[in-house]
């Protein structure tokens, strides 16, 4: 092993200074790990570390969108913020509470400050229920008011979400998955949160409902200064909503920066390839991504992670270190991370990079 | 139009429901060339999977009380139950949406893709030939030879292995991979392709979409690919049909349908597609109408925002636009694209020119009585 002194400075829980001095929400190397069991007597045989040492801060009012290919982790990431998956380790801290250590009834009374929008407005309301009582509900679990302060928040957030408010009366099988979603975000939002954690919100949608829920969800925020993350693995919507972005593969973030850096020129070969499988409609757009990289294989088998960069048996620059150990973030930018060896001053290679 | 291999003429579907008669495909035209890829480009309901199951003769519980599906000049539509099953899969085949769902999971890969070769050109298998086949080992060995064959085709690196998996032990990628094999097994001549990257993570899909236009390319397959994101139709497709509540609103080949989109319904979704350079619009208002009570005029105007009330009255038959161009909208004129549309023609509703062209000549702006022959 090298044991040179490094001449980059690898920074571990590198945070750009911007406005992050005293973030909203801020992750401190995140776990979630699910055990295996194998076997009639169900005896532990692994685990599958979905979630394996997650770090990054929001700014408040700011949104941060996490992308990622279908088991990378993302939405791992995000139920375990809110606890609804109990993290295995690390911390989570919104508005300057360190949510893993809440006990049960504190963690109940302080999520009116985070909420989640999740990715299927079909299946995240309940069928048998009137819109006015889904979005009621969490108004009556936080002791909101009484019933006509309650029904007057409903036609409030109700006309926040640009829905009639007749509708609420319906039930959900009598609107459109845009207008499921428009309740969805209701609720969400009905208690003034801090923090909200939009799971893939409009992948279910139509692109031209896509766009009106996004811009509710913009105006949402403007308005009431509240701070998302915003998971999908649409990079060419992320693009539009996110202030800042952090790219996660097999658990781990490997780039993170703000949006106009991490697009205009990305420093980890699998945001780049990310950002060259985008399909476009105009000459611009195409002009604005790099030229279309084509990856090797698929993503490993979580459970059989490659040893040192989990990257490598898909990447075009792998050399012996990658195999050897995984490599930190490296600062790229102003505010821009990632982590790769291309970047290490120790290897030859890194003067491939551009 | 030289040597079209499918011609779809005014097309209508119908299914009833129990709240009466639902017009879901309301009389559409497009055709393919040999060797051509064509998009059907639309949102979730508008049609674009019930029109290419009535070309492959997948809806039983429909009507099609009006209209031609010509494949390779024969009226696919007239025909019988067993010949039109005899053509499937060796004529044209389809790969379907959902990789997840659209293996049999009882039946390991192999077993699937023999079937196809067992059964491809036949109706039905004759109890003479079943024995026949039973007691011979030899065409078994000859199919497996090439089943194993065409999975080294779609770059699967241990073909003989994902021949004995089952569908399970395979991930998404790769299970479309096999439903790609599985479609070009018998060489068909029409490949229909409905949203095969959907289901796929993005550097997946593109790498399945490069391979299978390589594929087809080699071939000479003629394709018609389904697709909600006019993204990938820009990438794959020679033309675009664009398709809402059952009707073609738009179809022109694709660099020209960039250049210069016409149909207030083509813009709307344009300006809807986040992009990296421009920003994300404002997406289009409203929702699809009700199919059972169709608008008499054009289905699109209550979600248009140049929509004048003569819209919801008249119905907007396409119009020739530009020498290869077609519009369905009262915004433009030309002469039909149809001829029974004519008589309509005689008629014209007049609601102005389309906002974005009287304000400067639009790109690649084609003039609108250009192109008027056919």
């Amino acid at each position: 092993m090298n044991d040179s002194a490094y001449t980059t400075e690898p920074t571990a829980a590198a945070q750009p200074d911007r406005d992050l001095d005293d973030p909203m929400v801020s992750v401190e190397n995140l776990k979630k790990h699910f055990p295996l069991f194998e076997g009639i007597f169900q005896k532990k045989a692994g685990e599958v570390r979905a979630v394996d040492g997650v770090s990054f801060s929001i700014a408040e009012g700011e949104t941060f969108g996490l992308v990622g290919e279908s088991g990378s982790g993302k939405t791992t990431t995000g139920r375990s913020m809110l606890r609804l998956t109990e993290p295995t380790s690390g911390r989570v801290e919104i508005d300057g509470q360190n949510v893993v250590d809440l006990s049960d009834g504190e963690l109940k009374r302080f999520r009116r400050n985070m909420q989640i929008v999740h990715q299927d407005p079909a299946s995240s309301l309940n069928p048998r229920h009137r819109v006015k009582s889904i979005i009621e509900a969490p108004l009556k679990i936080h002791d909101y008011g009484d019933s006509e302060a309650r029904l007057e928040r409903v036609e409030e957030l109700l006309d926040m979400v640009d829905l009639p408010r007749e509708f609420m009366y319906r039930y959900p099988g009598q609107l459109s998955g845009g207008q499921k979603q428009r309740v969805g975000i209701a609720r969400a939002v009905a208690l003034n949160p801090k923090f909200v954690v939009l799971d893939e919100p409009t992948s279910a949608l139509d692109v031209s409902v896509q766009a009106r829920i996004i811009n509710i969800l913009e105006e949402i925020q403007e308005e009431f200064g509240i701070t998302y993350l915003f998971i999908t693995h649409d990079l060419s919507l992320l693009k539009n909503v996110a202030d800042r972005i952090g790219v996660m593969y097999l658990g781990r973030l490997v780039e993170v920066g703000d949006v106009d850096s991490v697009f205009g020129s990305p420093q980890h070969p699998y945001s780049r390839a990310l950002l060259s499988a985008i399909s476009t409609i105009s000459e611009e757009d195409e002009l604005a991504k790099p030229d279309r990289i084509t990856l090797d294989g698929e993503v490993p088998d979580p459970r059989e992670k490659p040893s040192g960069c989990a990257f490598r048996s898909r990447c075009a620059h792998e050399f012996d270190a990658c195999a050897v150990e995984e490599p930190e973030l490296y600062e790229r930018g102003p505010d821009q991370v990632a982590r790769c060896f291309l970047h290490d001053d120790r290897f030859e290679e890194g003067a491939e990079w551009e | 139009m030289a040597d079209p291999i499918l011609e779809v003429k005014n097309l209508h579907v119908h299914f009833e429901t129990h709240d009466g008669t639902a017009e879901v495909i309301n009389g559409i035209d497009f055709s393919i060339d040999r060797g051509e890829t064509a998009a059907l480009v639309g949102e979730t309901g508008c049609g674009k999977s019930v029109t290419v199951k009535s070309i492959m003769g997948l809806l039983p519980s429909a009507t099609i009380p009006e209209g031609e599906i010509r494949y390779k000049g024969e009226d696919v539509l007239s025909l019988s139950d067993a010949e039109r099953h005899s053509r499937r899969g060796k004529e044209m085949s389809m790969i379907m949406q959902d990789p997840m769902t659209s293996l049999n999971p009882v039946l390991t890969v192999g077993e699937q893709m023999m079937d196809v070769l067992k059964w491809q050109g036949r109706p039905r298998l004759s109890l003479s030939k079943l024995v026949r086949d039973t007691l011979s080992t030899g065409a078994k060995a000859e199919h497996r030879t090439r089943a194993i064959e065409m999975l080294g085709e779609v770059e699967i690196s241990a073909p003989e292995r994902v021949f004995e998996s089952y569908p399970v032990e395979l991930s998404g990628g790769m299970r479309q991979r096999v439903l790609i094999a599985i479609a070009l097994l018998s060489e068909p001549d029409l490949l229909i392709a409905d949203e095969p990257g959907t289901a796929l993570d993005v550097t997946t899909e593109a790498k399945v979409l490069d391979l299978l236009d390589e594929l087809v390319e080699e071939r000479d397959t003629s394709v018609l690919y389904i697709t909600h994101d006019l993204g990938v139709a820009r990438e794959v497709s020679d033309r675009i049909n664009v398709m809402y509540a059952g009707e073609i609103v738009e179809q022109a080949p694709t660099a020209d349908l960039f250049a210069n989109p016409q149909h207030p319904y083509t813009r709307g979704l344009l300006e809807s597609i986040p992009t990296l350079s421009t920003g994300i619009g404002d997406g289009i208002e409203g929702h699809l109408p009700d199919y059972t009570n169709p608008p008499a005029g054009c289905r699109f105007a209550d979600r248009c925002p140049h929509a004048e009330a003569a819209c919801h009255e008249a119905y907007p038959y396409p119009r020739q636009t530009g020498p290869d161009h077609a519009t369905a909208c009262h915004l433009f004129e030309g002469l039909p694209a149809r001829e029974r549309h004519e008589s309509l023609a005689t008629d014209p509703v007049n609601i102005g020119t389309a906002p974005w062209l009287t304000g400067g000549d639009a790109p690649g702006d084609i003039s609108a009585d250009g192109g008027t022959d056919q």
